[in-house]
């Protein structure tokens, strides 16, 4: 009986615990802590598109790399989605055939404004340039080169 | 007598092409119907600062149904319905849906030597929302190709017309407003219209005509907007058309439109040559 109730009693213990517990969302793909540019840049036009903005690769707090498009970032949306490189140089070089390697995707962008995108690692010193790729229009919108 | 001769003269020396933008209306059961196929491909595209910006091809055709009929004596019932629209870029799959209808109620406010109508023509989004052209070399990049804009909105015309009857001749200008809503979070910015449009009938078989217009926007651009919604769009239009007469109610219509930087300059549209061809049928008192 005194078992039982011990049983009992660590259930509505638990239970009550439960009810004050918080839930925290770490969205893992932004930075946690502050933010630190290993190497920066900013964006050149290209095809009489709007594109500009600071660029720049880095670390946060825990270590984890990323890609920065500052809060300026501006570039053409209207011919679909555009998509962001590492490239080793400021042309876009697709070789599908052998891996792409050149080019690193990044990730795509449907809007203007800051923005962060988690990379696997640290990009090699050799991907020297951040591009920006409209594959529908199939033209860069812009590139730069990271120093 | 004379000035009812005037009024009808346009319709009277057989008039197959429609006549949307014009101060006629149809008299009481008396329609006309055009079925076209069009087509246009582009690589020049504008974007909202009127900057060119060569793109991979884009190429849309569609089948659209157009009609007048004349409910009563100053009324007119138009309908415009874009029945298949395919669109896609050269880099993407294309896509199929059906376009925005639009109905207008057109007035004849003035009748007589110099006609003048108004029209209300609200635009119902029932084109097909959700359609992707994807990128072939990258899944994760696309652009949204919707065939219709997705937004409620309503046109208001008003035009004046003039035949040179017995001359076989005639002209329009008109005036338009497009009132816009919004699809989602996007509000879209309200167009001004006005053109003018010029016909002549050659061997009593062919109608030319020719027609220049200017389309803006009114009020606070969009900071983006993809280009397919037309939200943030000028424009000038040349339309070059010809119907010949294969007998009392039947015609063959060919078309060509140059969508270009003219009065306005193009902004946010692709500038592009687009042809089309059709049959008409022209139900006469």
């Amino acid at each position: 009986m005194k078992k039982l109730f011990t049983i009992v009693l660590a259930a509505i213990i638990f239970t009550s615990c439960g009810k004050d517990e918080t839930t925290v969302t770490v969205d893992s793909s932004q930075p946690s802590g502050a933010y630190t540019a290993a190497r920066s840049g900013s964006l050149m036009a290209q095809n009489n598109t709007p594109t500009k903005g600071a660029i720049s690769v880095g670390r946060d707090a825990q270590g984890t790399n990323f890609l920065s498009l500052g809060s300026d970032f501006t570039t053409e949306l209207g011919t679909g989605t555009a998509t962001v490189y590492l490239s080793t140089s400021a042309t876009f070089t697709a070789s599908p055939g052998t891996g792409n390697p050149n080019l690193i995707l990044v990730g795509t962008v449907q809007g203007n404004g800051a923005r962060f995108y988690k990379l696997n690692a640290a990009p090699a010193a050799t991907f020297t340039h951040v591009i920006v790729w409209c594959a529908t229009a199939n033209i860069p919108f812009g590139n730069g080169r990271l120093n | 007598m004379r000035i009812k001769f005037l009024m009808t003269s346009l319709f009277s020396i057989g008039c197959l092409v429609a006549m949307a933008q014009s101060g006629w209306v149809k008299d009481k059961g008396v329609f006309f119907i055009k079925a076209d196929v069009s087509r246009y491909a582009s690589t020049d595209y504008r974007n909202l600062a009127g900057n060119k910006v060569n793109t991979s091809k884009f190429n849309q055709q569609a089948f659209s149904i157009y009609g007048e009929y004349g409910l009563a004596k100053r009324f007119t019932g138009i309908i415009n319905l874009p029945v298949l629209k395919h669109q896609g870029y050269a880099t993407t799959n294309n896509v199929i849906g059906v376009g925005d209808v639009r109905l207008e109620l057109k007035y004849a406010i003035q009748k007589g030597k110099y006609p003048i109508s108004v029209s209300v023509a609200p635009e119902i989004p029932t084109g097909t929302q959700g359609l992707k052209g994807v990128a072939k070399d990258n899944s994760g990049a696309f652009i949204n190709l919707p065939t219709g804009d997705g937004e409620f909105n309503v046109w208001t015309t008003a035009a004046i017309s003039h035949s040179f009857y017995p001359k076989p001749f005639y002209a329009t200008i008109y005036n338009a407003f497009n009132y816009r809503t919004s699809y989602k979070d996007q509000d879209f910015q309200n167009q001004y219209a006005a053109g003018a449009e010029f016909g002549y009938k050659l061997e009593d078989k062919v109608w030319l005509t020719a027609k220049y217009s200017a389309t803006t926007g009114v009020g606070t651009a969009p900071f983006f907007a993809d280009f397919i919604r037309g939200n943030g769009v000028s424009f000038s239009t040349l339309v070059l058309s010809s119907t010949y007469e294969l007998d009392k109610h039947w015609g063959l219509t060919g078309q060509y439109s140059k969508i270009h930087s003219g009065i306005v300059k193009a902004k946010n549209v692709y500038a592009a040559n687009m042809f089309s061809i059709g049959l008409t049928y022209d139900k006469k008192r």
